[in-house]
Order: C-alpha cells, then sequence, then structure tokens
C-alpha cells in the first residue's frame, strides 16, 4: 500500500506518544504475567493514536517488554491488521470469504474501486481512503460486510457503499467520529 | 425445546449488569462458590456430557478435569473468542448482547479448575465485543462479583480482555497462548498439552465462549434438563449460524440433531426465493463442501463424522447455483493460503500450492496430472504437522474434488502429460 | 538409562535422548533440518519424521527430535509411511527453491543436496511461478542473505537469540510469505555471525569472505585451533593453493561445544594470508637470506651466552617453547614471557586474551614478567640484548627502554611500505612462521592440549623459529636432538603420557587442572 499523507489531526512518522499513552504503554507491560503479554495491547494502542506502527514504536514496544526490536517486528509482520506503513484516514475493508462472497461482495469491491479510483490494495488519489479485501469478518448472516478502522458496516451493496463513502468524504475532524456518524446514518 | 442461550440476542446492545441479574445472572455462580467444591462442578459439566462448541467437540468437563487439583502456582482459564471460522458469527451475540451470560460461566468455570485469572481473548476485529466485555467487567468489578473477593467467597476470580490482531491461525489453541504471549500465533507441538503447559508456561485451559455459555445453565438446571435436549453424543442446544442463499441469515438457537434442511427451513425461512443450492458448507469453511442431496445429514459432531465431514463451529453456509463451485473452493483456497502460519513445511506450500493450482483451473487452464497431485499435497501434510490447518484446508479442496469432480474436469485445458524422471 | 531398537538393532541411551541422537550412536543418519543439537527443538520442518511400532497396532508416526528414547520403544526409520513422508517434505521444501546450486556456495555440502538425493522421490511437480524474494543480500558485517533459498527452518533465528545472545535475526510475514529478516533497514551485529553459514542446511546464509571462492570439493580440509585467542577453538582450516579460504568450527564438547566465534573465524583469514609478507632476513641493516640472518644471530647469542635476554611469545607452539626452553634457557640470561591481559572477551568463547598457548608459557615453566619489569631488566649492565620471538612484545618494549641490540623472530609485514628498513630497526631479524606453516600443539585457558595440523607452505627459504633452534641444538651439542619425537617431549615435560602429535586424541588432552578464573 503506498504511503499517504497523515490523517488530519494524526500525528507524524516522527512524533513522540504523549504522556498518558506512555503511562498507559508502561501500565500494559505489567498487565500480563511477563512484560511481553502486553505487547499486542500496546500495538494497538499506538496504531490507533498513529495510524500505522512505526519503526520508533516497535523499539519502544521492544524497550517496554524487554525483548529486541526484530522481535517486535516479527510479531508486528505476522497479524494482518497491523498497518506498518502510513494508511488512508477512512481504512476500507471489504470481507471477501464465503458467506460474503455468495452474497455479493464482488459487486461492493468493484463498485468501491471505481469510486475511489484504486484496485485493492491502493489508496484514493487525495488520500482519504483505501481499499483491501479482507478475510472472514464473522458478520456472515449480515453480508456483504466491511469494516472502516475496525467498525463494522452489514448488509452493504454497491449503492451504500457509495452512500458510506459520500458521507466520510465530506467529513473532517476526528476520523472515529466520522466513522460512527457514517455507521449510523448509512443504516 | 426451550431456548436458554439466545434470549438476549434480538437487543441493540448488550444487556447491563441491573438488568441481567434481573433476569437471574450471576445467581448460580453465587451459589456455585459458596456451596460446592471444585469437584462436583467439574463432574457435574462431565455428567452432562457438554462437548466444546469450538470445533473440535471435545468433552469439556474432561478437559477441566487436566487441571492441577493443587496447583503450586497460578492456573488460567483462556476463552477462545478468536472465532475466524468463516461462516461463524455466534460468540459475537454473546459477548455482544449477554456478556455477563460469558462472566457468569467463566466464575463457575474458574472456581471449578482452581484457576484466579481468566484471559478472553477476543479476535482484534470484535471492537464492540471487547467494549461490551470490559464495560460488563467493570461493572462486576465495581459490583463485588469479580475481583480479589468475588461474590464475597474470599476467592479472586480476575477478567481480563486480551486483542488478537488479525489472525485466523490463532484460533487454535496453543496458537491462540502463543499470541496472548506477545509472540507470533504459530501453534506449539503437542505434548506438552495446555493442561501441563499452557499460558506463560502456567496449566491452562482454553474454552470456547458458547462453551462457557453453557455452564451457568447445567449448573442451575441440571444434568438430565441438559441431557433431555439434543443427541445422546451430543447434548444441549448449539447456536447455528445460517448464511449465503437462505430467507434470513443469522444465528438461531436450536437443540443439536437436527437435519441442516431443518435447519435452513426451520430456523432460517428456507432457501432464498427462486435459488437452488448448488452446494452447502455444513459447519464453517474447514468443514468443506456437500452437495444438495446430502441436505438431510444431521447436525451431530460424530453423525458428520461418519459422513466424512464435521459439526465443526456449526456455521451452515449455502452456495446458490449461481456460484460456481470452483469459485466458491478458490475463496477459501485463498483465505487458507492467506492464513497458514507457515511453520511447516507441508502446510506452507502445500495450502500456497493447492491455491495455485485452484486457481488455475479457476482459469480454465487445469490439468489432468493435478488431481493426483493435488491429493498428494493433502495426503503429504495431514498429519504431518504441528497443528491440524492441513486437515483444515483439505475440507473444502477434499470435498470439491469428491462431489463435484466434473467442475474440475470441465476446467481442463490438458489431460496432463505424466512424464516422470 | 533406556534400551531400545531402531530398525531391528538395540541400542541403550541415557533416559531423555531424543531419537535422532540415539539413532545416531547406531550410525543411523535420520535426516533433518530444524533440530540442532544445540538449540531448543521447534519440529517444524517435519524431515526427522520415523515410525514407532507399537505390537499389534499400526505403525505411527512421530518426529524423531522430540520424541524421547524409552525403554522398550521400537522404531523404524525406513517403514514406508516415514519413507514418503520425508519424500513429500522434500517435494514441498524443494517447490519454491530456487534452481541456485550452480552459482550456490553451498553445493557440495548442502543438506537439502544431500537429502534429496537419499530420501526424496526424484520428481518436482511444481509448474507455478517461485516466490520472487531478497537474494545476496548483507544483512551483518559477514553474512550474506538470499531468502529465495531459505527453507525457514529458523536454526539460524533461535541460534541468535539462544546463542549469540542477540536476538536480532526472525521470522517476518506470516504464511507463504515468511521471511528470515532483520529489523528493517538494520543489520546484525554480533561475534558468531560467522556461524549462521555453518548452521544454515543451505546456501541461504553464506559469508562474503568466503563467497565465489572456491567450490569446497576443491578445498583441502584439516583439523586445527584457532590461535586469535588463548580458547584455542577446535576448527576445520580449509586451503586451496596454500591459501586459508575459510575457518569452521569443529565439534569439540570439551572445547568450544559447536561454534567459534567472529574474531577467530575472521581474524583467521587475515592472520594466515598476509599480504606485504617480510620473507627476508636482515643482520645489521642489510637484507640477507632468512638462513644467513639464522647463523649470524646464532653467532651473536653464543658470542655473549648468558647476557641475552629472551622473550617468548603465546603464538609459539608448545613445542618450539620447550625446544626453546632447552636450547636457549642454557644459553640466554633469562627466558621470560610478558603476560598478555584480556581485553573485551565474551561471556560466549571469545575470552579477549589475544595470546593462544600462555597457558602453555606458564605450565612449562617460563617465567612471566610485567612490562614495566621488563624495561629496567633489557637496559642492565648484564644484558647485551633482547632477542624476542613476539614483535607487539618488543615494540612496547622499544617503547619504554633504549636497548643496546635486538634480535626478532616472527612474522612481518611489510605492508605496501616498499621499506628496505630492517622490521623495528632490529639487528637480527629472522622471518618466522605461521602457526599454520608448522605442525605442533597449543594448550588452552582451560588447559587443554590440542594439535594444530600444518595446512600451509611458507615462502621459499623460510625455515622460522624451528630454523633458529635447531641450529643453535646442533651447535651446542644437542640435548634435544636425540630422536625423540617433539610433542611426546612435552607432554613427558608436562607429567603426561608422551604421545605423537597424531596421536592425540580428536578432542584434545587434558593437561593440568583447568586454570582458575582469571580477572578479565
Amino acid at each position: 500500500m503506498s504511503g499517504g499523507s497523515a490523517r488530519p489531526g494524526q500525528p507524524g512518522e516522527d512524533a513522540t506518544p504523549p504522556e498518558p499513552l506512555l503511562r498507559e504503554l508502561e501500565a500494559l507491560a505489567g498487565r500480563y504475567p511477563t512484560k511481553r503479554g502486553g505487547l499486542l495491547l500496546m500495538l494497538h494502542r499506538l496504531q490507533e493514536w498513529r495510524g500505522w506502527i512505526a519503526p520508533a514504536d516497535m523499539r519502544r514496544c521492544g524497550a517496554l517488554t524487554g525483548i529486541s526490536a526484530a522481535e517486535v517486528w516479527s510479531v508486528v509482520s505476522f497479524y494482518t491488521m497491523f498497518r506498518t506503513r502510513p494508511g488512508a484516514r477512512f481504512p476500507i475493508g471489504v470481507c471477501r470469504n464465503i458467506a460474503c462472497f455468495v452474497q455479493g461482495s464482488e459487486r461492493v469491491t468493484r463498485a468501491l474501486s471505481e469510486k475511489l479510483g484504486c484496485e485493492p490494495g491502493g489508496m484514493s488519489a487525495d488520500g482519504k481512503f483505501s481499499l483491501q479485501e479482507v478475510e472472514c469478518l464473522g458478520s456472515c448472516g449480515s453480508g456483504p460486510c466491511l469494516e472502516i478502522d475496525s467498525r463494522y458496516f452489514e448488509n452493504v451493496d454497491a449503492d451504500k457503499a457509495g452512500r458510506i463513502v459520500d458521507l466520510l468524504a465530506h467529513s473532517d475532524g476526528d476520523a472515529t467520529s466520522a466513522i460512527e456518524d457514517a455507521a449510523k446514518a448509512a443504516r | 425445546m426451550a431456548n436458554y442461550l439466545s434470549l438476549e440476542f434480538a437487543r441493540s446492545g448488550p444487556m447491563l449488569l441491573a438488568e441481567a441479574r434481573g433476569k437471574g445472572r450471576w445467581a448460580t455462580a453465587e451459589r456455585v462458590l459458596k456451596t460446592l467444591k471444585p469437584e462436583q462442578v467439574v463432574d457435574e459439566v462431565k455428567n452432562a456430557g457438554l462437548r466444546g462448541r469450538g470445533g473440535a467437540w471435545f468433552p469439556a468437563g474432561i478437559k477441566w478435569s487436566f487441571m492441577p487439583k493443587e496447583p503450586k502456582g497460578p492456573s488460567y482459564l483462556v476463552i477462545n473468542a478468536d472465532e475466524g471460522e468463516p461462516g461463524t458469527f455466534k460468540d459475537r451475540q454473546i459477548m455482544e448482547k449477554d456478556p455477563h451470560l460469558l462472566l457468569e460461566g467463566i466464575a463457575i468455570a474458574c472456581f471449578a479448575m482452581r484457576a484466579e485469572t481468566c484471559f478472553v481473548y477476543v479476535r482484534g476485529e470484535y471492537l464492540s465485543s471487547v467494549v461490551a466485555l470490559e464495560t460488563a467487567i467493570a461493572e462486576c468489578e465495581q459490583a463485588g462479583l469479580l475481583g480479589d473477593d468475588a461474590l464475597g467467597t474470599g476467592r479472586r476470580v480476575r477478567v481480563l480482555v486480551h486483542r488478537g490482531a488479525g489472525a485466523y491461525i490463532c484460533g487454535e489453541e496453543t496458537a491462540l497462548l502463543n499470541s496472548l504471549e506477545g509472540r507470533r500465533g504459530e501453534p506449539r507441538a503437542k505434548p506438552p498439552f495446555p493442561a501441563v503447559y499452557g499460558a506463560f508456561g502456567r496449566p491452562t485451559t482454553v474454552n470456547n465462549v458458547e462453551t462457557i455459555a453453557n455452564v451457568p445453565f447445567i449448573l442451575e438446571r441440571g444434568v438430565p434438563w441438559f441431557r433431555s435436549m439434543g443427541t445422546q453424543g451430543a447434548p444441549g442446544n448449539i447456536l447455528y449460524g445460517i448464511s449465503g442463499a437462505v430467507e434470513n441469515p443469522g444465528i438461531y438457537e436450536g437443540p443439536l440433531g437436527m437435519t441442516a434442511r431443518a435447519v435452513i427451513d426451520q430456523l432460517a425461512g428456507g432457501v432464498k426465493a427462486g435459488r437452488k443450492v448448488r452446494a452447502f458448507i455444513p459447519g464453517g469453511a474447514s468443514t468443506g463442501f456437500l452437495p444438495p442431496g446430502k441436505l438431510d445429514v444431521v447436525m451431530d459432531p460424530d453423525a458428520l463424522k461418519k459422513e466424512g465431514t464435521m459439526l465443526g463451529t456449526g456455521g451452515i453456509v449455502v452456495i446458490p447455483e449461481e456460484v460456481a463451485l470452483l469459485d466458491a473452493l478458490r475463496v477459501l483456497s485463498r483465505f487458507f493460503r492467506h492464513e497458514t502460519c507457515g511453520q511447516c513445511a507441508p502446510c506452507r506450500e502445500g495450502a500456497a500450492w493447492s491455491d495455485q493450482i485452484v486457481g488455475r483451473f479457476q482459469r480454465g487452464e487445469g490439468s489432468g496430472d493435478d488431481f493426483a497431485l493435488l491429493n498428494d499435497i493433502m495426503r503429504g501434510s495431514k498429519q504431518r504437522t504441528i497443528c491440524v490447518f492441513p486437515e483444515a484446508f483439505a475440507g473444502p479442496l477434499g470435498s470439491a474434488l469428491l462431489h463435484f469432480k466434473g467442475d474440475f474436469e470441465r476446467r481442463i485445458v490438458s489431460h496432463g502429460t505424466a512424464v516422470h524422471g | 538409562m533406556a534400551e531400545l531398537t531402531i530398525d531391528g538393532r538395540k541400542v541403550e541411551v541415557p533416559a531423555g535422548t531424543n531419537l535422532i541422537e540415539a539413532a545416531r550412536k547406531l550410525a543411523i543418519d535420520v535426516p533433518y533440518y530444524c533440530y540442532h543439537p544445540a538449540l531448543a527443538p521447534v519440529g517444524s520442518c517435519r524431515m526427522c519424521q520415523v515410525e514407532i511400532v507399537d505390537p499389534g497396532r499400526p505403525p505411527r508416526m512421530v518426529i524423531a527430535c522430540k520424541t524421547e528414547a524409552t525403554q522398550g520403544l521400537n522404531v523404524s526409520t525406513t517403514g514406508k509411511d516415514c519413507v514418503a513422508a520425508r519424500a513429500a517434505t522434500l517435494e514441498f521444501l524443494l517447490a519454491n527453491h530456487p534452481l541456485d546450486c550452480p552459482i550456490c556456495d553451498k553445493a557440495g555440502e548442502c543438506d537439502l543436496q544431500n537429502f534429496s538425493y537419499l530420501h526424496g522421490h526424484g520428481v518436482g511437480r511444481f509448474t507455478e511461478p517461485k516466490r520472487q524474494l531478497l537474494k545476496h543480500e548483507l544483512i551483518g558485517d559477514h553474512i550474506l542473505l538470499d531468502q529465495e533459498r531459505c527453507i525457514l527452518c529458523t536454526r539460524c533465528v533461535r541460534f541468535m537469540g539462544e546463542y549469540a545472545k542477540a536476538p536480532q535475526l526472525v521470522v517476518a510475514g506470516r504464511g507463504d510469505r515468511n521471511v528470515i529478516a532483520t529489523f528493517p533497514g538494520e543489520r546484525m551485529h554480533s561475534n558468531y555471525e560467522g556461524n549462521l553459514a555453518d548452521i544454515c542446511p543451505v546456501g541461504a546464509l553464506t559469508l562474503k569472505e568466503f563467497r565465489f571462492k572456491s567450490r569446497v570439493w576443491d578445498l583441502d580440509s584439516e583439523e586445527s585451533v584457532c590461535t586469535l585467542c588463548d580458547r584455542n577453538c577446535s576448527v576445520t582450516l580449509d586451503t586451496k593453493r596454500n591459501r586459508l579460504l575459510r575457518a569452521r568450527p569443529r565439534k569439540n564438547p570439551k572445547v568450544n561445544g559447536w561454534f567459534m566465534c567472529d574474531v577467530g573465524r575472521f581474524g583467521l583469514l587475515d592472520h594466515c594470508n598476509p599480504s606485504g609478507r617480510e620473507e627476508g632476513g636482515f643482520v645489521k641493516g642489510a637484507r640477507v637470506a632468512p638462513d644467513s640472518a639464522v647463523n649470524a644471530l646464532a653467532d651473536a647469542l653464543l658470542a655473549d651466552r648468558g647476557r641475552w635476554l629472551v622473550v617468548l611469545s603465546p603464538r609459539l607452539t608448545c613445542e618450539e617453547i620447550l625446544l626453546a626452553r632447552t636450547v636457549l634457557g642454557p644459553l640466554a640470561r633469562a627466558l621470560v614471557h610478558v603476560p598478555v591481559a584480556a581485553e573485551g572477551g565474551d561471556a560466549i568463547l571469545f575470552t579477549g586474551r589475544r595470546a593462544a598457548n600462555a597457558r602453555a608459557l606458564e605450565l612449562l615453566g617460563i617465567d612471566p614478567i610485567s612490562a614495566e619489569d621488563l624495561a629496567h631488566v633489557a637496559v642492565e649492565a648484564a644484558t647485551a640484548g633482547v632477542l624476542s620471538f613476539d614483535s607487539v612484545a618488543l615494540a612496547t618494549l622499544q617503547g619504554k627502554a633504549k636497548l643496546k641490540r635486538a634480535a626478532l623472530v616472527d612474522v612481518w609485514r611489510r605492508g605496501d611500505a616498499a621499506d628496505a628498513a630492517a622490521p623495528l630497526g632490529v639487528e637480527f631479524f629472522v622471518p618466522g612462521t605461521l602457526f599454520t606453516e608448522k605442525a605442533g600443539s597449543f594448550v588452552n585457558c582451560d588447559s587443554r592440549l590440542q594439535r594444530a595440523a600444518r595446512v600451509q607452505r611458507p615462502p621459499q627459504g623460510i625455515l622460522g623459529e624451528a630454523g633458529l633452534l635447531q641450529e643453535l641444538a646442533r651447535r651446542t651439542g644437542d640435548p634435544a636432538r636425540n630422536g625423540a619425537d617433539p610433542t611426546a617431549l612435552v607432554l613427558a615435560a608436562l607429567g603426561q603420557e608422551p604421545l605423537t602429535l597424531l596421536q592425540l586424541p580428536e578432542e584434545g588432552l587434558a593437561v593440568a587442572a583447568a586454570a582458575e578464573a582469571r580477572p578479565a
């Protein structure tokens, strides 16, 4: 996935996490029987703050959990949810697995691809949206399903997908609230 | 046959503690922790015949009995809420609508196994479940139901929610444990089994959400009640998942032992109007494809095993005729290729290789040689790896070759040269 | 102990031994990749599958690396199931493996080649596009990574974590996107990198210093020791046309286990192939043939009997040290050595003491002297001159004192300087020999004596240390030349059974109680 501009309000690559987040990360290192147990939640929190996981974040997690930066990289690169490059403001993941597929997920993906002007794996020209195909999200009874930054949108067809994009494209301010608002409006 | 698991599923959000207590949640846990011994609880669950609902159908009471009776150090209960099996979306309902049912079951299970801490491993994508659980846990800690003095019994029961980060293989219990520990979600060779060396090296039991959700009811209403539902070998109710080309896809509670046809027709409103069934998946992606002639199979773990497939997670997916079998197969072979952890050569290469071959068939470029090759790939990896992932990717592939060979044969471009060195 | 049967033959092993090691005792080679005796087993390569035969039941397959030998176990390594399993595993591994053999350094010592030949079914049916990944990428100071050749046995990852205590190599990605990697954009740094090229079963991790230098079957391989510190790791030296091309650790449970450090592995390459080596002798500033220098120095020593101070070096073999004690002892004012302090050793193999045979100097009774005291004695009236076998010690001495006369016997690198002057400006210079240019023995920091084979020829005309000592022996009536084997004499002097060099056990010989831990 090509790099994009940092989301408005999202920190740049060199930004240091703010104090409260640092305290949270330290607390996570003490939450489990081993320091390392806190790693996945630390990575989630850093990704929520930065929008992706930067090398400095991996080094920091290594220091907090007592493992090398390379070992953190080994963990980060294993899991699909972790992004290691700056992403779009609204990363869209369309489920491509069997139940959603049977219910027409490919039509949703193609519609989004045309609307956003990019293939799955790519990003819209303005950097606001990225499109990805993902595996089963666990909404098989209400598919096709897509998620935007882990917020689920269910019973999506090509039209609804287009409406969701329109709602988000004109939003500003905090991305998470925008996604939440779109979820309510697109019901 | 009264339902008991899914009574709150129609809600739009989680049932909070006050209302939950009004419906009886936590009453059983209080009685159990205050008046019974751990062994009695294990025996009750054993006698009830509760089998694990995560896909393996291993008797829960027997699994619990592997835990040390006199632990020298912490023992753990880990709840498998990874729910990654395509076609499966039942555990979500419990966590997002009735989290106190799960927490109550956890308290009883911890008591039975002498564990003081339970980690709930929730797949990373299920943010709603995480929020619902954490809210419910906070309520319980406030109310003294969980914590150092759970339910005023002087026993400690703590529940911590952990998040995965997008890896289907973390549904395998030892891979889940590695992921919990902050590692790559790679399965561990067994032995040692988790009851001996589990989370953080301690004795651990891993149970599915739905399995634990049954526990308060068993303890409240007793063994004869539980055994009056379901089948002889698999008593109780199950949360059937039905998706695909049906009128009302969703999660429906019913007794184990219904036929797939009955589940589709009676619970999910039947096949979608005007559509015909090309194939159906009985219990989640790894259980493979069955032809419509098999719709009368009985949804019971032992019965389906005899049919050469599995009950798995009970997630039925109905595939209509508009979808080519090879396209459906490709969706799954691509999924398994994406999700193999990659530790063992046969699975890492086999899942990828078979996906490449299925892709060729999809494009109409199959070869007659590929049938023997696909069978060799499956045979060369099944039971030859650290975990049963090869059995999983062989589910759809093997069943497709068995029941739908014609679909492959129509896409052969050459009948093969069968040249050997 | 447990007695079990493997392929119809009985063997007894300590309880807890895995089936790979149990079979090895019967010279049955169960193939494996991810297993390594020095590392914790993982069981992921699926190559070591064998069958357990329980009476009355069908055989069940297990992985030998994680199965313990138990009393009465009946194992088959030739059953048709495990034979098929191995062949299948190989076909899977070869599916995406690049056809690099013609350009791969590992050819000839590659376990993928070897096991494919022995255990594969000989047919590759993979016709899909192969994975394309990083090739010949320098990921450390010495190691080149080829991700395409890698079979993901993870030995390298576990070695760096468990042994080298530097977990900088990891598996990244998932599934068929798994690769071996460092932290993005960074290289490894450790004193044990070189071992990765040895433990990698294929040509995925290779040494840049050896890249394309030779086919392994063209190498002459001999057993020796490393002399870059006083651990004296057992090694195998690979030479071709008189050049040392590769030094590899040799397994020795009593010294270095399975591995060696990079200081030694790569230091030896430099040490044994000195560029700009001074091949001539010097007498009073004029270059002469080496044997002329030997004669002139012998004259000077005998002319001033009892007045030359002799400084021996820990680079000398035991045989040379004993011969020096025998012939120079009576001739010299004193025979001494300056102990070398340990610097920068790690807690693994490298001691940091750059003095290969320091222990032998102690055990053979050569008096230690501090550099300061040496500087005083060197300029006393009773001292006519200093003969040093160690250029570093001599240079240090010259820095502290103005010597009346000086002689040096050592290997000297002129470097690029077309210098016509004698090394260190000494009156007598005799070109010395590298340890690889003579057969001899060394005693390590734990008092273990090991053999170093002669693997290189010195330049024409250089007779080295032995040349001088044997000339002196000849002139002084030769108390040493009674035909006895030099190594046997050394062992006798150490109170041991007098064995010759070739009679020494492979793991060496303990010649004293291990020295107490010395302060770093």
